[in-house]
């Protein structure tokens, strides 16, 4: 109990340390605070003791000195144990070689280091090169250009980038924009396959990083702003052939719910939730998408991953929880099979999508070894899963939430604050968080040395208003005029006596005021 | 003599106020009309841009109602969520001063039709062609180019933006050049 409760502990003491605003173009970090919130240190000049959380060895082996997949690992820790660098020389540090991508719009993609190779997906035009780290200066071994339809950027909602790519094999996997997933061959970057899974014309784009598991290429598409319909598929890393689609909409054969799927709160039983909880045939055009993070679990055999927001963002044309929506599932690795499901917000009102990462952690809960599975969630709230049912062991705030009032623990469910409900025609003020959630896609690092949790969030609110949206396949289908603010300035600069932020952070609200409608 | 003189002129003051802009409640509905060749160039010798001027460029910019109906349609054919009601984000900004395809109704009115290769959909088949026009004329006022008395006012909504007939226009914001 304890551990949990400091790590999912909100920030506003010492403890936390805070990074220069990072404004960026568009509408993702704005200020990284970092959250770092000590479950096991009392002062921070102990030893820490080895701590009783880790991920689990399946998921996060031993540091092998590559990096392979922008997560790190299965586990999602993002943790190099890599010790050259450290506090004595890392002054030293000069640059060693610079190479530009030549693009000029949100790098959002970690590169990959194996042996001595680097490798970088740009965002569109998707260029991947492959740069020889073993010879000064870096020079370029190969590149490949998949010249993916210019139309494409037209359709993708919040710039035109990717997540980055994965290795594996002998081969990088990437998502190109236009909706293909391409294996190359990482010595010498020729075309292995290329697989064309999404259609630009109803919407659909690819911005996640593919994730391989046992011989499959998990893939999801992107266009929640769009009226697309999410899925994840399972593509066979041979050749490319789509083995399994999940759609996270739907009826239960196509969202692959079958017997063994037992979700652990009574909200997310019965048949066919993917088509009764929407008015009828909404759930065609109802967004769920899958643009962000997936996590895999060796022992257990299960991935997981977040479901998108719900479409339109104007909640009155979909009344019901809108299933499955802003969630997230556990589905078995070999044949996507859905094993449970955990809705972090039922009929989402304010474009909180479930995306973002979830870390795999063994830990103590009120005495019992637990797997876990812990999600800093754009709804506010750091989730402490366990991850073989589902069932929320903790749900708190980490900043500033109000536009819902806690988690039942008891149902599961998120509890709406009335006063934050959106709607046609009507003007909500200062909800917060802003829609990009109060941390977007992002994502976290989990060190085991300190066993911190380290989460780089927005603090933004918004005024929203409803307004009637028309389908039309392949344009904008959102419904909602958006207007973000800056949050509460006390949490720009946590326990800095004698400093106080400014109100209105330089060039913020210029920005964001202009932007109708502004998604993530 | 002076009394006439003042006569005339308060009668010609009096006609000019009487006369009420032109008001097209029936636009061409046919969907596809309007077709020419859209130019694949700007260059033409004798120094003239080939422009193929339409006299409905004209009827329709500067008309408070199509203007107020372009308005209208942003919204319905969804153009404000990619351009972000003008402000800009998956499509370009429309109320600043930069053109990628040109200003001129004409342009805007091709841009719409047709599309273009980075991502604005033709809506040929969309939208009827009066209503293109009426689009046109809307876009150009977001950008301050459209008079102040026949640019749209106010929403009732939360505004995004001043309202267009308080636009000023972007390529000199407000100064005389
Ligand atoms: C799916 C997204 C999308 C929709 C919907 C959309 N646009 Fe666009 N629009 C774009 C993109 C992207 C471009 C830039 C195209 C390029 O650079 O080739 C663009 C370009 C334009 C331009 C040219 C701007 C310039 O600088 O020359 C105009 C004018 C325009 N759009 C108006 C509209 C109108 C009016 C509508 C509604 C009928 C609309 N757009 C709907 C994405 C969209």
């Amino acid at each position: 109990m304890k551990q949990a409760t400091q790590l999912a502990a909100f920030c506003g003491d010492p403890v936390c340390t805070d990074r220069a605003p990072a404004f960026r173009k568009h509408f993702g970090v704005l200020t990284a605070t970092l959250l770092v919130c000590a479950p096991l240190l009392t002062a921070a000049s102990q030893t820490p003791p080895a701590p009783a959380i880790s991920p689990p060895a399946t998921a996060a082996p031993p540091d092998d000195g590559h990096w392979t997949m922008p997560a790190k690992n299965y586990a999602s820790t993002r943790y190099s144990e890599l010790a050259e660098i450290n506090e004595g020389n890392v002054k030293n540090l000069q640059v060693a070689f610079t190479f530009s991508t030549g693009v000029n719009k949100g790098q959002e993609a970690a590169p990959l280091v194996i042996g001595n190779t680097m490798y970088i997906v740009t965002p569109f035009p998707n260029v991947v090169y492959a740069l020889d780290l073993s010879k000064p200066g870096a020079p370029m071994k190969w590149k490949y250009e998949p010249n993916p339809e210019p139309a494409a950027q037209g359709v993708a909602c919040c710039d035109v980038v990717t997540r980055g790519a994965a290795f594996a094999d002998g081969r990088i996997f990437f998502n190109t924009l236009d909706g293909h997933t391409i294996a190359l061959d990482a010595n010498t970057g020729q075309p292995i396959w290329n697989a064309h899974i999404a259609n630009i014309n109803i919407g659909e784009t690819i911005t996640m990083a593919p994730l391989v598991v046992k011989g499959k290429v998990l893939v999801g598409n992107s266009g929640g702003e769009m009226g697309v319909r999410g899925w994840v598929k399972a593509l066979d890393a041979g050749d490319g052939h789509v083995v399994w689609t999940a759609y996270n909409t739907g009826p239960d054969k196509e969202v692959l719910i079958g017997p063994d799927f037992k979700p652990h709160y009574d909200m997310d039983k019965g048949k066919d939730l993917g088509v009764t909880t929407w008015p009828p045939e909404a759930w065609k055009i109802g967004g769920g998408n899958m643009w962000g993070w997936i996590s895999y679990d060796p022992d257990l055999n299960l991935i997981f991953h977040g479901t998108g927001n719900p479409g339109p963002w104007n909640p009155d044309l979909r009344p019901g929880d809108n299933k499955w929506t802003s969630g997230i599932f556990a589905r078995d690795a070999d044949t996507g099979a859905a094993k449970w499901f955990y809705q972090w917000t039922p009929h989402d009102l304010h474009d909180y999508d479930g995306i973002n990462e979830q870390v795999l952690l063994d830990m103590n809960w009120q005495g019992k070894p637990r797997k876990v599975l812990v999600r800093p969630e754009r709804n506010g709230y750091l989730y402490v899963l366990d991850r073989t049912t589902g069932e929320v062991l903790s749900a708190k705030p980490y900043g500033p939430v109000n536009s819902s009032k806690g988690v039942d623990l008891k149902t599961g469910r998120l509890i709406e604050n009335p006063d934050k409900l959106t709607g046609t025609g009507k003007v909500v003020r200062d909800i917060c968080p802003t829609a990009s959630g109060l941390k977007d896609w992002q994502p976290s690092a989990f060190s085991p040395k300190t066993g911190l949790l380290y989460i780089p969030h927005n603090n933004l609110c918004m005024d929203e208003e409803g307004v009637e949206v028309n389908y039309i396949a392949g344009t904008p289908y959102v419904g909602m005029n958006v207007r973000m603010i800056p949050g509460p300035a006390a949490i720009a600069a946590p326990s800095r006596p004698g400093i106080s932020p400014p109100k209105n952070p330089p060039g913020a609200l210029k920005r964001i005021s202009r932007c109708g409608a502004a998604r993530s | 003599m002076r009394p006439v003189i003042a006569l005339l002129l308060s009668a010609s003051l009096a006609l000019a106020a009487c006369q009420r802009e032109e008001r097209d409640t029936r636009p061409q509905s046919a969907l596809g009309s309007g077709e020419r060749p859209t130019p694949v160039t700007t260059l033409e010798p004798g120094g003239q841009r080939p422009s193929p001027t339409d006299n409905k460029a004209a009827s329709f910019e500067a008309n408070a109602f199509h203007l107020s109906e372009g308005k209208r349609l942003f919204g319905w054919f969804n153009c404000s969520g990619c351009h972000a009601n003008g402000g800009g984000g998956m499509g370009p900004a429309l109320m600043d001063e930069k053109w990628i395809y040109g200003d001129s109704m004409e342009s805007i009115h091709a841009t719409i039709r047709d599309g273009r290769p980075n991502g604005m959909p033709s809506f040929r088949d969309k939208i009827p062609d009066d209503q293109i026009w009426e689009l046109a004329a809307f876009v150009r006022s977001l950008s301050g180019n459209a008079p102040s008395s026949a640019a749209p006012s106010r929403n009732d909504d939360m505004m995004v933006h001043p309202s267009e007939n308080r636009m000023p226009d972007a390529a000199t914001l407000g100064k005389s050049p």
